[in-house]
């Protein structure tokens, strides 16, 4: 099969298997869960071959499709993957089979409806990682939002309804702005070129002027940063990740974190370079605070997964860091953090909805002495924190190496700090790991069994990724390393005009460098 | 003495509206002559009147010139928007009779002159599509008006159902004397009502003077009323509350897509080269309209209240397409308002099952637990309130896409953020009824109506028009865009 039609038809087989669920009746639970594992796995498998046929030695789009899709308008249905997409692609493919199989035995209402919607979040989700026009970017973007407000609105917590609120009204907020820049730049390149156009190869090449780019490098990077999310938007992503169900929390750290980062590198470093190095220090900045403040926070927490929320906020705030330090090294770090904190986080909210799929509980209190009674989940959750904080050996180290050495070139200062964040994130893992599973061993944890076949059968890919990527990461950055470097050098060019034309990015004396 | 010769071509190019009257008046003798038959098979009948009026007007595709042509001496004309109105009004009339027998089974009362009212309704907007003199926009315009009063009393011992027929009554009259008023004064100056004399004057007078400004405003004022956009918003609410859930769900689309009709036909079509008039008036009212309506609507806890709301705040969305004023401007309104279309209907059909009996179950905690009772019914009711809120990859969305880049184009890039920010602020609206279709549990066991295969037929048009607006707009678009 020609590649690009195999990418076409990975994107939308969970779409198709959810059509196919609607014919399967609700009564047969145990059907419809094995289709939706199904249907999952085959994308999954089906979604190698891309990797492995991806060319990691051209910076060009590879696999593209391109259709009419409303002449009317100029949008077309434009897609394709490179360096940037590829692992990210691919991580959601992996991700997705192990979150439906983690909510074998949690969700007993509505599981039909429950995996149309955990089908349809992954199309979405890989169209957004594909899509080279705007248009269907935006579209594939939106798509995504609902079935996540309903995973979290209807199989959450307690408080489901007001995370699922507060998740869609946050979101949209970003995107709203982000729609009305993406209609912007349409007109503006409709008054450069005279063609009507949504497609992203085509507007990056207009030349854009420093002021409108900062507008618009705003209204997409509000968006984005909320969708990371940055210190200071980042107060939606706890609510969202305790309300959701496991599964829920496993997309939303693994997969819909990423989009944030991915689309700050796809559309606010291609298409607004100047105001990207404009902006750089104040993105620097927030990305420090985010790394310091998500592990404090962290560290109080008496909440498990909220504890690993908001180690989520100060990963990422790495993966700022590796972005904006615009260096080959640092920014390959920043796309392997983001696959690393996409395995490892997602890892710990499946152990993380394991234990309390026993307890029905996750105050750190409650537990204690764990380990006796659960050998195999004790090892398993050791090795996913210490992937998490960074142990060498681990895909957390390799990816936050990156990230710091590249850094330590541009901004030293900076990167010193970042690196006092790894030994917060030893200290609130490592805490909880000692309070939750070490101890005197309490009466109530006394019956706890330990994982089953399925349980183990979820945690043994996770565990594989974790030291493949740790102990052999060229598989994974020999795929990025070009497109990397023609996006620096992109950078470098608008840099040097910045230098010609005389402007300072801002705060550029607050910098200390 | 004039010698009036009036031949084929224009009797055929009115062939829909003919067809269409002819089924109102044998509907009406035949509710008469036959009183024991059974009521339903009037709007069966209706149904298939319109449907003979879809092919005629399917005929008038095959005739209508590049450009457009009068008849009639000037009276009415025929291009391709004529064509395509006529398509909005007919199908809406067709999806509200559909709905009108569960209704009317759930609310126990007899509707025999129902149907003919709504055709003579319907005849009205297509006159009003189709006028190209003041004198037969206004014909149309009132045609489409007493029917609409008299449908929206149509509930006849419900103190609400007379309320809002009064109300609609009283301030319709209201702004058909401003309509007047205006019509005149535009009279006065230009020296005709033809529409097409009017455009050659103001194209000719760059300072058309007073009167024809007033004539203009006092005309916009009139329109305004009839599409509700703030301030002369206060009847819709009301009304829509009141009049039976078919004839809400007709008025909101199909006098909403009239009344716009009129507007492109005046507005933009006859008074375009009066722009700088009229354009900041638009703008100021399209603003306060969007945010007003959904402001207010924010606060409604009853369906059919929040839709009037809504639909305000949407005839808000529309009228930035009118206010852009420029090539894309018809098709990009054409295109929202059969996706208004779409989703309104299928949101008032799924509140017209709800509702039930003397439609009590009308408050948005009463669709609590929806989900789980009516699957169906809650699915469509989702679709239509994200396409509402304006979610892709619903055709809500691809509605405010074109109208937002018509806006853009003309220059009105604030126009287009206060719009979006807009459309952020309805999502909470929208999603509170999601949220307590499917997150909530139902407080009392309410009887669910069993529904019925026609209003089932709506509902998947709907869906599917949702859908396929959103996901393939580019054939409707092409179509549209002449």
């Amino acid at each position: 099969m020609e590649m690009s039609s195999l990418l076409n038809w990975v994107t939308f087989l969970p779409a198709l298997g959810a059509l196919v669920l609607l014919a399967i009746p609700r009564t047969e639970t145990q059907l419809v869960k094995s289709w939706g594992l199904l249907v999952s796995l085959i994308t999954f498998l089906a979604s190698i071959p891309l990797f492995i046929m991806f060319d990691g030695n051209s910076a060009a789009m590879q696999f593209t499709t391109q259709m009419d899709w409303i002449p009317a308008i100029g949008a077309s249905y434009h897609v394709g993957i490179d360096g940037l997409s590829i692992l990210l692609y691919v991580l959601t493919t992996f991700i997705m089979p192990l979150a439906i199989f983690a909510s074998w035995n949690s969700i007993t209402e509505r599981v039909k409806e429950y995996m149309i919607a955990m089908l349809i979040l992954e199309s979405a989700m890989l169209g957004v990682f594909i899509s080279l026009d705007l248009i269907l970017f935006y579209l594939f973007w939106e798509a995504m939002l609902i079935p996540m407000y309903l995973l979290i609105g209807v199989w959450g917590g307690k408080r489901r309804i007001y995370a699922a609120l507060k998740f869609v009204v946050y979101t949209m907020v970003g995107s709203v702005l982000m729609l009305v820049a993406i209609v912007f730049l349409y007109i503006l390149n409709n008054t450069y070129t005279g063609a009507y156009s949504f497609d992203l190869m085509a507007i990056m090449n207009l030349k854009i002027s420093f002021s409108a780019q900062i507008w618009l490098f705003l209204a997409f990077a509000l968006a984005f940063a909320i969708k990371v999310p940055m210190f200071p938007f980042h107060t939606w992503l706890p609510d969202a990740h305790v309300e959701a169900p496991t599964a829920g929390s496993v997309i939303l750290a693994g997969v819909l974190l990423k989009m944030g980062t991915y689309g700050l590198l796809r559309f606010n470093l291609t298409l607004f370079p100047q105001a990207w190095e404009y902006f750089t220090p104040l993105f620097l900045w927030l990305g420090v605070i985010g790394i310091l403040y998500g592990a404090w926070v962290a560290m109080v927490q008496t909440d498990i997964k909220k504890l690993v929320a908001y180690s989520s906020v100060s990963h990422l705030g790495f993966i700022i860091l590796g972005m904006f330090a615009m260096t080959v090294t640092s920014m390959q770090g920043g796309i392997l953090q983001m696959v690393n904190h996409g395995v490892s986080s997602g890892a710990l909210f499946l152990a993380v909805g394991m234990i309390y799929e026993r307890r029905h509980t996750r105050e750190i209190s409650e537990f204690g002495g764990v380990t006796r009674v659960m050998p195999v989940f004790s090892a398993f959750f050791l090795i996913i924190c210490l992937s998490s904080l960074g142990l060498p050996g681990t895909n957390g180290f390799v990816g936050e190496f990156l990230i710091l050495v590249g850094s330590y070139g541009n901004y030293p200062v900076f990167t010193i700090v970042a690196t006092v964040g790894i030994i917060f994130a030893a200290a609130y893992l490592l805490w909880m790991f000692r309070r939750v599973m070490f101890g005197p061993l309490t009466e109530k944890n006394k019956s706890l069994t330990d994982l089953d076949g399925r349980e183990i059968a979820i945690m043994i890919p996770v565990i594989l990724m974790i030291f493949w990527i740790g102990v052999y990461p060229s598989t994974f950055t020999a795929k990025t390393e070009k497109t990397v470097e023609a996006l620096i050098e992109k950078a470098n060019k608008a840099k040097a005009e910045m230098v010609i034309e005389g402007r300072k990015p801002i705060l550029s004396d607050f910098l200390g460098e | 003495m004039v010698n009036i010769n009036i031949g084929n071509a224009d009797f055929l190019a009115i062939l829909p509206m003919i067809v269409l009257s002819f089924t109102g008046i044998y509907l009406l003798v035949q509710g008469v002559m036959a009183p024991r038959m059974k009521k339903s098979v009037l709007s069966y009948l209706g149904i298939v009147g319109i449907l003979f009026s879809i092919i005629s007007n399917f005929y008038l595709l095959t005739i209508v010139t590049e450009g457009g042509q009068a008849f009639f001496y000037g009276m009415i004309y025929l291009d391709k928007l004529t064509i395509i109105l006529n398509f909005i009004f007919l199908v809406t009339a067709a999806l509200c009779l559909l709905l009108v027998n569960s209704y009317s089974t759930q609310e126990d009362i007899e509707f025999i002159e129902f149907t003919p009212l709504v055709i003579f309704a319907t005849v009205g907007m297509m006159l009003m599509g189709s006028s190209y003199s003041l004198m037969s926009l206004f014909l149309g315009l009132e045609t489409m008006s007493i029917a609409l009063y008299a449908l929206a009393g149509f509930r006849k011992f419900n103190r609400r159902s007379l309320e809002a027929a009064l109300k609609y009554f009283l301030l319709g009259a209201f702004a058909t004397g401003f309509l007047l008023y205006g019509i005149a004064l535009l009279y006065g100056a230009a020296g005709s009502t033809s529409l097409e004399a009017i455009a050659n004057f103001l194209s000719q007078n760059s300072n058309p003077g007073m009167m024809a400004t007033f004539g203009i405003a006092l005309m916009i004022i009139g329109f305004a009323f009839k599409v509700a956009l703030v301030p002369f918003h206060m009847w819709t609410p009301d009304v829509y509350q009141g009049a039976p859930m078919p004839v809400t769900a007709f008025m909101a689309v199909g006098a909403k897509a009239a009344g716009f009709a009129a507007i492109l036909r005046v507005i933009i079509g006859a008074a375009g080269a009066a722009e700088p008039i009229w354009s900041d008036l638009l703008w100021w009212l399209t603003v306060i309209t969007m945010t007003g309506g959904n402001l207010i609507a924010l606060v409604q806890s009853d369906i059919k209240r929040m839709l009037a709301y809504s639909s305000i705040a949407h005839a808000g969305y529309i009228m930035i397409g009118i206010v852009a004023a420029n090539d894309v401007t018809v098709s990009a309104v054409l295109f929202y308002l059969i996706v208004y279309m779409f989703m309104n209907i299928g949101a008032f059909a799924v509140a017209g099952i709800v509702s039930g009996k003397n439609e009590r179950f009308v408050d948005i905690k009463h669709y609590a637990g929806l989900g789980k009772a009516q699957p169906l019914l809650a699915l469509v009711m989702t679709v239509c309130m994200f396409s509402l809120a304006g979610f892709p990859p619903t055709g809500g969305f691809m509605g405010k896409l074109y109208i937002f880049k018509a806006a853009y184009q003309s220059g009105f890039q604030t126009l287009v953020i206060i719009g979006a920010l807009n459309s952020l602020l309805s999502v909470y609206y929208y999603i509170r009824v999601v949220v307590a279709m499917y997150f909530q549990e139902a407080a009392e066991e309410q009887e669910s109506g069993s529904i019925l295969p026609e209003v089932g037929l709506v509902l998947l048009i709907a869906l599917i028009g949702i859908f396929y607006m959103g996901i393939f707009p580019g054939n409707t678009l092409t179509w549209l865009y002449y």
